[in-house]
């Protein structure tokens, strides 16, 4: 912001001398014979060079005040050249506020004071404060953290931690002078860091979850008591049949990519839950399926997926233990290493089903040219667009999740994805309404409705 | 019966105290502790994985089955296992530090490497782009325009026709409302998919949708 505004400045100076030098250095000389039509040519332009340098002046003053407000240092400079600091003795902290810090685990008390009387943004003699604790059990205090006085703050804030949590603390500060004289604050009332056992601050997703969970719960128990639910038709998990068959009759495996994020993201656990069905239908029709894995903690994870897919299918000589293998953690190091397998193997169908990133488009543009049928499926927003574009199915965002449901066709999860959908329409008309409400408060030009703004806003951990 | 009981059970324990933790501060120092297990889980992981490299290429470059053949791609698996020998000796033998043989084979062969893995994009780009925006049908005219006003304001520092402001109002009013309509569909599946893995719902990852 300070250079950024200095580089104006200077800027502007450049353009204001350029045309106030102008016509002493070099405009080239006026002809009599053009002087005519040259005359309100020049005075036109003079205008404009006088308004331009008059505006800008104007910003140069501007900027200039902007500099002030945004750089302390270039701000302090010209005033401490202007009025040099008396050498005041120091004076003692008044207002010093220890607290617990709210909405922690304990451990931590924050601590806020204001400046000592007469201290100016550290300008009028005052050069540090130091913050003294007193430990429980302990007789003397020892310095917890020094503020530098020439701040722009008038009040400082720490958040001492590391403290034992139910145990009294004191603190005090010491205002330390330029000149080295210093002055104790009085010591602040002992203050207990304790933990706290509910963010307060997040009862609204509590209750939205608890919420989330009664429907979905609630769907499944209907659905175990033979209540039929109805689920719209998906494309690109119908096609899976499709893509398995074809392969079978072409004597080709299957490719399964299951992403290459974590285990710990939830598209890869919904990726393993769709291999497991998908192994299932391999199985039976006695074909062969290929899973590169990237992730090391994933690799195992789907071996022993498709192996008991396999086992469920009763067929578990046909499992391959080599097919199911780890490649490498590095991205474009996998996608190479998959595009070769593509190109080499010819799978009849390529299955990417998870979390994707740029290598997204290398590995379907690579499928597309070996002219597998190609299904995929993530949440990723960002790679939508490349797999709509490079595969003959793709599933968008939700339905990734919904697919395992959908091709085990198990009426227990039907019934949570019928849960979901009943939530994710309560969730549009709370959103409609907070729409309409919000906008109604602004309207009125009051705040009769800004509450419903902070009752839905979703806050994190620090509150 | 066990063997699925029991991991159900873990499941089941570690899903609801990470759900939990979320509303309890008291509970964030166990919740970093147990992120740090992922470390530990993660360090052995990456043995298994090491095996399973060594292993699907040893057996490629193997003479195997009843015709003593190797697999057709068995170079491919020498190389494999070649560099994954070489990059381990060096890296024991002479650490990982500035100006070592492993850095230097690093720096000058897997960072070119990935480096043009990565540029190919450009070219898979390209190709992409030109199947997407053949003028098939209304939707795809509408997808032609609106990519070509955003590509142009892209481009156009200036204000030529206004495109640069129509350009962000396509971005920031109708390309974000359809992605706050996936993302909030997404948001649903997650948590669903959640509640289903950890009361148990779901199990086919564990390769068995019932007991």
């Amino acid at each position: 912001m300070v250079s950024r505004a200095g580089k104006h400045v200077s800027a502007v100076n450049h353009q204001v001398e350029g045309r106030v030098e102008q016509p002493k250095t070099g405009s080239p000389p006026v002809s009599r014979r053009t002087t005519g039509l040259a005359f309100p040519f020049l005075a036109l332009l003079l205008t404009l060079s006088a308004s331009l340098t008059a505006a800008a002046l104007f910003r140069v003053r501007t900027a200039g005040a902007d500099v002030t407000q945004d750089a302390p240092d270039q701000s302090v400079a010209p005033a401490e050249s202007a009025a040099q600091p008396e050498p005041t003795p120091a004076r003692p902290v008044l207002d010093l506020v220890v607290r617990d810090k709210p909405l922690d685990a304990g451990g931590t008390l924050r601590i806020t004071f204001g400046r000592a009387p007469g201290d100016s943004l550290g300008l009028t003699g005052v050069a540090r404060y130091e913050l003294w604790r007193q430990a429980p059990g302990v007789d003397s205090f020892a310095v917890a953290r020094t503020f530098t006085a020439r701040q722009r703050l008038d009040r400082f804030t720490y958040d001492d931690s590391r403290l034992w949590t139910g145990q009294p603390y004191v603190y005090r500060v010491r205002t330390v002078a330029a000149d080295g004289s210093t002055a104790e604050g009085a010591a602040s009332p002992p203050a207990v860091p304790t933990r706290q056992w509910f963010y307060t601050n997040k009862l609204n997703t509590l209750v939205a979850v608890i919420a989330f969970v009664a429907f979905i719960l609630g769907f499944v128990h209907a659905a175990r008591r033979g209540r039929e639910l109805k689920i719209r038709r998906i494309a690109g998990l119908d096609a899976i049949d499709e893509a398995v068959g074809r392969c079978t009759e072409m004597g080709r495996p299957t490719l399964y990519i299951p992403g290459i994020s974590t285990i710990s993201d939830v598209a890869t656990i919904a990726s393993l839950n769709i291999l497991s069905e998908v192994a299932k239908k391999i199985a039976r029709y006695q074909a062969r399926i290929l899973v590169p894995n990237r992730d090391p903690i994933v690799y195992p994870v789907t071996q022993d997926v498709v192996k008991e897919a396999f086992v469920t299918a009763g067929y578990p000589h046909n499992y391959r233990p080599e097919d199911i293998y780890f490649v490498t953690n590095d991205q474009f190091t996998y996608a190479a290493a998959v595009c070769g397998t593509m190109v080499r193997e010819k799978p009849g169908a390529n299955l990417l089903l998870g979390m994707f990133y740029a290598e997204s488009l290398v590995l379907a543009e690579t499928g597309a040219s070996i002219g597998a049928i190609q299904i995929a499926g993530t949440d990723a927003i960002t790679q939508l667009p490349f797999f709509v574009t490079a595969c003959d199915y793709t599933i968008i965002g939700e339905e990734l999740y919904a697919a395992s449901a959908y091709i085990g066709r198990d009426p227990t999860l039907l019934g949570s994805l019928k849960g979901q959908d009943v939530y994710k329409m309560i969730c549009i008309v709370m959103i409609l309404l907070g729409v309409a409400l919000m906008t109604a408060g602004v309207l009125t030009r009051g705040e009769p409705f800004t509450w419903i703004g902070d009752l839905l806003r979703v806050r994190g951990t620090g509150g | 019966m066990m063997k699925t009981r029991i991991p159900l059970l873990i499941c089941f324990v570690a899903g609801t105290f990470m759900a939990v933790q979320y509303f309890i501060p008291a509970f964030l120092p166990y919740y970093d502790r147990v992120n740090d297990y992922i470390q530990i889980v993660y360090a052995f992981s990456i043995v298994l994985g090491l095996a399973s490299v060594i292993q699907r290429h040893t057996h490629r470059v193997q003479r195997r089955g009843p015709e003593k053949r190797r697999h057709k791609d068995w170079i491919y698996s020498l190389c494999a296992l070649a560099g994954l020998t070489v990059m381990l000796l060096a890296g024991f033998i002479e650490g990982r530090g500035e100006g070592t043989l492993f850095q230097n084979l690093f720096n000058a062969i897997l960072l070119p490497v990935q480096a043009t893995m990565f540029a190919l994009l450009a070219f898979y780009l390209a190709s992409a782009a030109f199947r997407a925006f053949r003028t098939r049908s209304v939707d795809a005219t509408v997808l032609l325009l609106a990519a070509v006003v955003v590509m142009i304001g892209r481009l156009d520092d200036g204000a030529t026709l206004g495109i640069p402001k129509l350009s962000r109002w396509i971005l920031d009013n109708p390309n974000l409302v359809a992605k706050r309509a996936i993302l909030l569909g997404v948001g649903l599946g997650m948590a669903s998919t959640a509640l289903k893995v950890v009361v148990g719902i779901e199990r086919s990852y564990l390769g068995s949708s019932k007991e």
